[in-house]
C-alpha cells in the first residue's frame, strides 16, 4: 500500500520559496490504478519524484507497505514524461538495465527481457538503438525496463503526452491490457481526463499550485476495458463532469 | 519535410555515394581555382608553382631525399605529444565535469594556459628542453591539454540528469551512476573533442620544427624556404594537408565504429 500523508514541497528559488504541494493525502491500495489529473505545471511531476524517492518532501510522510520512503528503490518504478531511454544501450539492453544492476544469471535476464519483448511486441527491435524507434515504441520500450525490474508501485508520469492521438489510444489500451494482467499499482500522471477515466479506478483532480486534491472520482466502468468505452454516453458525461471540477 | 527539419537541416540524410561525390566535387574545384591561377600565368610560379610543379617536388622530395623521414618524424611527435595530452587530459576533464571543487581549483590553471600563446614558450623550452624531441612534444601539450581538458569537462558536466534518475529508479545505485551512465552519455563528446583538439598537434609541430628542429615536415618547409624553392614548400603543405584530412577520417570513421547510437552517426 502506498499513503501520502500530509505532504508538502517547497522549491528554494533565489530568495523566495514557492510551494508546489500543500498538504497533500493520498492512500493507494495494491493492485489499484490511480490517475491523478491537473493542471500544467500544478506540481504533478514533484509528486511523482517523491513518490519514487528523487526528491524529499519538505513536511509529511511518503509510505509505502508502512515504510518511510527516504530514496529511489527498485519497488518503485517510474516512467518519466520525456523519454528516457538510455540511447546507447540496444532496446535489449535497455529492458536489461535494472537486471544488469542486480546482477542476475543469464539465464533468467534472457527470459525476462523475452518476456517483455513479446509482451511489448519489439521481438523484431531488439537490436535497435532508441533512435530509430518511434515515440510509440519508445514509451513501450521504457514501460518493459521498468517492469522488468518488478516494481509493486508504477509511477507513470504523462507517459504518452507526446504521442499522437492515434498512438495514444492504442497505448491506452496495451496499457489497461497489461495492467488487467500485471495487477500493479499504478499512480498514472495526466492532463488528459479521458484518459484518466479509461485507464483508472480512481481519478483524484488535483488543484493548481500549490497543488492539493480537490475531488476523487470512483470509476464504475467495468474491465477489461475497450476503446469504444470511450464513445459511450456514460463516459462523457463523466468526462465533462471531472472536466468542469478541473477548470474551477 | 516537415518545416523544422527543414530550417535547421536535421534531417542531415544522404547516401553514401552522393556524400563522396560531393567531397570529390570539392576537392576538384580547389584544385580547379589553383590550376587556373598558376597555369594562366597571372601569378608568378616563383610565388606560386602548379600543381604539376609540387607533384613533382613531392615525387623528387620522397624518392631522392628523406621526406618519408620527415612524415615520420613529425608523425611521431604528435603521436606523442597527443597520446600523452589525451592520458593527462581525459581524466583530468572528466573529473572536472563531475566534481565542482576540482573545477574550482584548476580553472586558473586551465584558463591561464589556454591564453596564453604557445608560441610564446617556444623559447624558454628550448632553453630548459634543447631542441630534441622532449621539445617538441612539450609544445604540442602545451597546445593540446589545456583545451582538452576544457572540452571534455563541458562534455561530462552537460550529461542529462534525466538519465540519472531514470537509473536510480531502475535499482542503480549512486556508485554505478559514473560508469552505466555518465561516461556512456560523454564518450562520443570526448571522442569529437579528440578530433578536434588533434589538428593543434598539426598545426604547433610544424611551428615547433619550424623555429628549431633537424627532421620532420616543418623543418622540410624552412630548408625549402632558404634555397627559394617554393614548389618544396607546397608539397610539404599538400602532404600536412593531406594527413590532416587522413587524421580527420580516421576519427570519423571511429565515431561511427563506437557511437552507432548517436544521430550524428547515420551519415559520414
Ligand atoms: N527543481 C526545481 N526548482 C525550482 N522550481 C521547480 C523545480 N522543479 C519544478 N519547479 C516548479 O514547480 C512547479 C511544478 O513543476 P512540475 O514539473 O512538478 O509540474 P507539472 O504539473 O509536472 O507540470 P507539467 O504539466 O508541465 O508536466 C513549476 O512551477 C516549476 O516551475
Ligand atoms: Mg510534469
Amino acid at each position: 500500500m502506498l499513503e501520502l500523508d500530509h505532504v508538502s514541497k517547497n522549491y528554494e528559488a533565489k530568495d523566495k520559496s514557492i510551494r508546489v504541494v500543500q498538504n497533500l493525502s493520498l492512500v493507494a491500495e495494491d493492485g489499484k490504478f490511480i490517475a491523478l489529473v491537473g493542471p500544467s505545471g500544478c506540481g504533478k511531476t514533484t509528486l511523482l519524484k517523491m513518490i519514487a524517492g528523487l526528491i524529499e518532501p519538505t513536511s509529511g510522510t511518503i509510505l509505502v507497505d508502512n515504510k518511510l520512503v527516504t530514496g529511489p528503490g527498485s519497488d518503485r518504478g517510474m516512467i518519466f514524461q520525456d523519454f528516457t531511454l538510455f540511447p546507447w544501450l540496444k532496446v535489449r539492453d535497455n529492458i536489461a538495465f535494472g537486471l544488469d544492476m542486480k546482477k542476475i544469471s543469464k539465464k533468467d535476464r534472457k527470459k525476462t527481457i523475452d518476456h517483455y519483448l513479446k509482451v511489448t511486441g519489439l521481438v523484431d527491435f531488439v537490436d535497435f538503438y532508441p533512435k530509430d524507434l518511434s515515440g510509440g515504441m519508445q514509451q513501450k520500450v521504457a514501460i518493459a525496463r521498468t517492469l522488468a525490474t518488478n516494481p509493486k508501485i508504477l509511477l507513470m508520469d504523462e507517459p504518452f503526452a507526446s504521442l499522437d492521438s492515434h498512438t495514444r489510444s492504442k497505448m491506452q489500451e496495451f496499457l489497461t491490457d497489461l495492467w488487467e494482467k500485471e495487477k500493479k499499482t499504478v499512480v498514472f500522471v495526466t492532463h488528459d481526463v479521458s484518459e484518466a477515466i479509461f485507464l483508472a479506478d480512481t481519478v483524484h483532480v488535483l488543484s493548481s499550485r500549490p497543488t492539493t486534491i480537490k475531488k476523487t472520482f470512483e470509476i464504475p466502468f467495468p474491465r477489461p476495458r475497450k476503446h469504444d468505452l470511450k464513445h459511450e454516453k456514460e463516459f462523457f458525461e463523466l468526462t465533462s463532469k471531472i472536466a468542469k471540477e478541473l477548470e474551477y | 519535410m516537415n518545416p523544422v527539419n527543414a530550417i535547421f537541416r536535421f534531417e542531415r540524410k544522404l547516401s553514401g555515394r552522393a556524400y563522396g561525390l560531393l567531397t570529390v566535387a570539392g576537392a576538384v574545384s580547389m584544385l580547379t581555382v589553383w590550376s587556373v591561377a598558376s597555369y594562366s600565368g597571372k601569378i608568378d610560379s616563383l610565388f606560386l608553382p602548379t600543381p604539376a610543379a609540387v607533384v613533382a617536388s613531392a615525387a623528387t622530395l620522397a624518392l631522392e631525399f628523406n621526406l618519408l623521414g620527415d612524415i615520420w618524424a613529425s608523425v611521431y611527435r604528435i603521436a606523442l605529444g597527443f597520446g600523452l595530452s589525451v592520458i593527462i587530459a581525459v581524466p583530468l576533464g572528466v573529473w572536472i565535469g563531475i566534481h565542482k571543487q576540482t573545477e574550482a581549483f584548476l580553472t586558473p590553471l586551465t584558463s591561464f594556459f589556454r591564453y596564453t600563446p604557445v608560441s610564446a614558450y617556444i623559447p624558454l623550452f628550448i632553453l630548459w628542453f634543447g631542441i630534441g624531441e622532449l621539445e617538441k612534444i612539450s609544445v604540442i601539450f602545451l597546445a593540446i591539454v589545456p583545451y582538452l581538458i576544457v572540452l571534455v569537462a563541458d562534455t561530462v558536466a552537460n550529461t542529462k540528469k534525466e538519465y540519472a534518475y531514470a537509473a536510480l529508479t531502475l535499482g542503480a545505485q549512486t556508485k554505478h551512476i559514473f560508469f552505466s551512465i555518465v561516461l556512456p552519455q560523454s564518450m562520443p563528446g570526448i571522442w569529437d573533442s579528440m578530433r578536434i583538439t588533434i589538428g593543434f598537434g598539426w598545426a604547433f609541430v610544424i611551428l615547433a620544427e619550424v623555429v628549431a628542429a633537424t627532421s620532420g615536415l616543418g623543418h622540410l618547409i624552412v630548408i625549402s624556404q632558404r634555397f627559394l624553392k617554393i614548389s618544396n614548400v607546397m608539397a610539404a603543405i599538400v602532404v600536412i594537408g593531406l594527413l590532416g584530412l587522413a587524421t580527420d577520417m580516421l576519427f570519423k570513421l571511429g565515431y561511427r565504429y563506437f557511437f552507432p547510437w548517436t544521430d550524428k552517426s547515420r551519415h559520414a
